[in-house]
């Protein structure tokens, strides 16, 4: 009767924990999903600040970082990771892509980690900037 | 003989007894937990939302011509020259946030470089006729002082976003920011609030 019994609760609390489990992973699942947004957002509008400047002044950005504004609008919305120089969380990385007689080309990468929901998140974007003809 | 044997009245209840305040606190935290879960679904569906409205919004307002972008002129303009009446079109100035403006853009059919330019289109932010410009939820929906983003083009008006409680344009140089607040009903009632940023860079003189 007493092993009937244990097996019996034994299995309510392993379908009580799977559910809380799944719960758990689900919330877990939209804060990821919701630091990623904000990431992206911040990306494309360091992107943006970066098309109204002087390409020539591009270069000198490599190594930059930017903060990412959290759901409220307000400054530091994402952590950054631990040991994280500035304290920033986005980078800004120029590489030279390509130089022709009308102007070089630069490859712009805005990054963002942080330490998040998970054990940490990264999100990268990339594009080619040069001068406008 | 047969070595197996019913349950007895006493082992039943004595089971029932231990199960029923189990099975009580298993429904209350999977209850409790729907509840969240429900709530929270709908906090990400409107901030999603409102994130699909603002990079639409970007997308009309990209093609715009820097050298024909217009802020409304407020009552402060008035006295202080910049406007000859409130709610008239005029130069915008660096920094400033008006929750109206006035632009034209190439019209889609032509290159991003085109000279020629749609008629002015005007976004706008439209209060809700239940509210009042006075900082208090009138309508009692959580949300205080919201009304929409409209937009005016070839004689037609649109609404582009609902449930705005906050909207401004601020330009500097050629770099147009827009920043939207919107809100929905959290857990336990209270109003989630989140704001968007977008920037643009113009670059149609």
């Amino acid at each position: 009767m007493i092993v009937e019994l244990m097996v019996f609760l034994g299995a309510a609390v392993l379908l009580l924990s799977g559910a809380l489990l799944s719960a758990h992973q689900h919330a877990q699942q939209r804060r990821v999903h919701s630091e990623r947004t904000l990431a992206l957002t911040a990306c494309r509008n360091t992107f943006e600040r970066l098309r109204s400047l002087d390409v020539a002044t591009i270069a000198a950005l490599d190594g930059t970082g930017f903060d990412v504004p959290g759901i409220d609008g307000q400054p530091n919305g994402l952590t950054p990771t631990a040991g994280d120089a500035d304290g920033l969380p986005g980078m800004i990385r120029v590489e030279r892509y390509r130089t022709a007689a009308s102007g070089t080309v630069y490859l712009v990468t805005t990054a963002v980690r942080w330490a998040g929901a998970t054990r940490g998140g990264r999100f990268d974007m990339q594009c080619l900037i040069g001068s406008r003809r | 003989m047969n070595s197996q044997r019913g349950f007895s009245l006493i082992e039943v209840m004595v089971v029932m007894s231990i199960m029923i305040p189990i099975l009580g606190f298993v429904l209350s935290g999977t209850r409790s937990v729907n509840l969240a879960v429900v709530k929270d679904d709908a906090i990400a569906a409107s901030l999603e939302s409102l994130q699909r409205s603002v990079t639409r919004l970007a997308h009309i307002i990209r093609p715009g011509s820097l050298g024909q972008y217009r802020m409304v002129a407020l009552d402060e303009d008035v006295t202080t020259g910049l406007a000859s009446s409130a709610g008239e079109w005029i130069e915008p100035r660096n920094g400033v946030r008006r929750e109206s403006i006035q632009f034209r853009a190439t019209d889609g059919r032509l290159s991003m470089n085109a000279v020629n330019l749609s008629a002015p289109r005007v976004i706008r932010f439209l209060l809700d006729p239940s509210e009042i410009d006075n900082g208090v939820d009138d309508d009692r929906d959580g949300l205080i002082d919201e009304g929409r983003i409209m937009m005016q083009y070839d004689g037609v008006e649109v609404a582009l976003v609902r449930n705005v409680e906050q909207c401004s344009f601020e330009l500097n140089d050629r770099l147009l920011t827009i920043r939207i607040r919107s809100a929905a009903r959290a857990r336990e009632g209270r109003i989630q609030r989140f704001s968007i940023e977008e920037v643009i860079h113009l670059r149609n003189n």
